[in-house]
């Protein structure tokens, strides 16, 4: 199902003299089954852009469409949109509410309107797609550490049974091995249920690990749209932004700098690797 | 003597069931003994729940230790009286700036801590001035925090911090929830007052990058200190660190796969600058 931005605008308390111009002109078209990273500084409009494409924030002027009817269409659902858009906002564990860890999952498909045995299901599965282990299913959502808290609360989201799973950094405060955890989970959901996702972050090498498709944001407008690699030669503008390259990009141009022919392009660890490798063994073979 | 010095130090904390019997105990720090120098810049690393906010918290006696002694600046943090001392001396910068900023304007806010200590008027408005210029935001004086940047609010809250003149800044995960210019701006502040005022640093953090300046690093694991060495030491050991569910910097990981690969390269690479010195001499 996908979805498309045409010359989005949204003003914050427009017509008083706090107006914030916070997204300039947007246009987008997002495919089914894209994993796409969305980069920029805080206050750049990421957040504000993400909770345009489930209804949540309704534009001041521009067309969204999803499945290829305006979502502020006449006769459109747009409760049901939010099933099909799921948005794990920042600190997602700040939201669990409920006595247990099942209760809580079940709330959102609760909401939908579905029978209680098709809610518990979902969240059933839910649970199970983000590998929570049985034995917990019950206990408090509050006694989790904070990875378990997060998967539980993507659970939530994942109970809705979304096409497009949206997460504003899922990784925040997250341990290495927790960091990673997740990034594996979102990529599985993409690869094996061809889920769409939007992954905002502001981590360079997560993005550059897993997204292929790379949005760049600032002050409201869309300033790159391309795969990570052709986003990240754009060195000096990207820092001019308050970005970064991801680390290994940086490690590729000092060497090149340096004298050695290798692809200063790469963004990711097995990248640098092989090609140092091959640099190596081409010089003493 | 230490800055601040903990003796086999301890905490649990305890759950309660309804009728107030002890359903759980759970202890986040065990026979921790740590001496830090005056001058030092620690780094703790550990993963979710390995006890390092614990341990911060009862430097800033925000917590009272369940077993065992600290003591900050010479004094003992779990004496009463000299709790406000024990604050004013060691500081703290918590992860969300958000959670931290109460006043309308910045000079307010940073105004905030010597106006409890109850130093004079006059002197508040010098120590804000001061405190604001050394973080680079004295232009910012007259705004509201609200329409700060993250990496902006976190050097207003290190400014409230420093208005107090403590000895000790302890910093909990503050780069956490930035960007990466806010987190070099927050980095690059630690280490200045640091090396320029020569203030005590202890950075907790999940960035392992943002370690590598440390004099020393603790990895903390189940409440005690796993691991202890300088960034050198304690990145060489690439497989202990995974098995803490922690990881090494993106130069380390990348040397220490191509030694994996059979390029000689040697341990306790950490920058991009010693890897292209350790692959010139290969190369």
């Amino acid at each position: 199902m996908s979805m498309t931005l045409e010359h989005v605008n949204c003003i914050y308390s427009a017509d008083t003299n706090h107006s914030v111009h916070a997204l300039k002109d947007i246009c987008l078209n997002i495919e089914d089954g894209e994993f796409i990273g969305l980069i920029g500084h805080t206050g750049c409009g990421k957040s504000t852009l993400v909770q345009h494409l489930n209804g949540l924030i309704k534009p001041t002027d521009g067309l969204i469409t999803y499945d290829g009817q305006d979502i502020y269409g006449k006769g459109f659902n747009r409760k049901e949109l939010r099933g099909h858009v799921g948005l794990v906002f920042q600190y997602p564990e700040h939201q669990l509410f409920e006595n247990d860890v099942f209760a809580d999952v079940c709330f959102g498909p609760a909401n939908l309107g579905l029978d209680r045995k098709e809610v518990e299901l979902r969240a059933y599965e839910a649970l199970h797609a983000v590998g929570f282990p049985d034995d917990d299913f019950y206990s408090s959502p509050f006694e989790l550490s904070g990875g378990q808290k997060r998967r539980v609360a993507i659970a939530g989201v994942l109970a809705m049974k979304p096409r497009i799973l949206i997460l504003d950094e899922p990784t925040a405060g997250l341990d290495p091995k927790g960091r990673e955890d997740i990034l594996e989970l979102i990529s599985k959901l993409h690869r094996e249920n061809n889920m769409t996702i939007i992954l905002v972050s502001h981590s360079m090498d997560d993005v550059a690990g897993y997204a292929e498709r790379l949005i760049v944001m600032d002050h409201g407008s869309i300033v790159y749209d391309d795969v990570p690699r052709e986003v990240f030669m754009n060195v000096r503008e990207l820092e001019a932004m308050g970005l970064a390259l991801p680390e290994v990009t940086y490690i590729m141009r000092t060497l090149k700098r340096n004298g050695y022919d290798v692809d200063d392009t790469l963004t990711t660890v097995d990248e640098a690797v092989d090609a140092i490798v091959a640099l190596y063994k081409s010089r003493h073979s | 003597m230490g800055i601040i010095r903990t003796e086999n130090l301890g905490y649990e904390y305890i759950r309660r069931d309804d009728e107030g019997n002890v359903s759980g105990i759970t202890r986040a720090v065990d026979d921790v003994s740590i001496d830090v120098k005056p001058g030092e810049f620690i780094a703790i690393l550990g993963h979710n729940g390995s006890g390092k906010s614990t341990l911060a918290k009862q430097i800033n006696a925000i917590l009272t230790p369940s077993e065992g002694e600290i003591y900050v600046d010479g004094m003992n943090a779990a004496d009463p009286d000299k709790l406000w001392d024990v604050r004013q001396r060691a500081g703290m910068v918590f992860q969300n700036p958000d959670n931290q900023i109460i006043g309308q304007l910045v000079e307010e806010d940073v105004g905030f801590g010597p106006e409890n200590l109850g130093v004079p008027t006059q002197e508040i408005w010098e120590r804000v001035n001061e405190s604001l210029k050394m973080m680079q935001m004295l232009e910012y004086s007259k705004h509201s925090p609200n329409k700060l940047s993250g990496g902006q609010k976190q050097r207003v809250s290190i400014a409230g911090v420093l208005a107090m003149h403590p000895k000790c800044i302890i910093f909990d995960e503050p780069t956490a929830m930035l960007d990466p210019h806010g987190r070099r701006e927050v980095i690059r502040s630690a280490r200045a007052l640091n090396d320029v005022e020569k203030i005590t640093i202890i950075l907790i953090t999940h960035y392992m990058e943002e370690t590598i300046y440390a004099d020393r690093i603790f990895v903390m694991d189940k409440g005690r200190i796993a691991m202890e060495g300088t960034p050198k030491e304690v990145f060489s050991q690439v497989e202990k660190l995974e098995e803490l569910r922690l990881g090494v910097p993106q130069a380390t990981l990348v040397a220490h796969r191509l030694k994996k690969a059979g390029l000689p390269i040697p341990d306790g690479i950490l920058t991009r600058q010693e890897l292209r010195e350790a692959l010139k001499a290969c190369l």
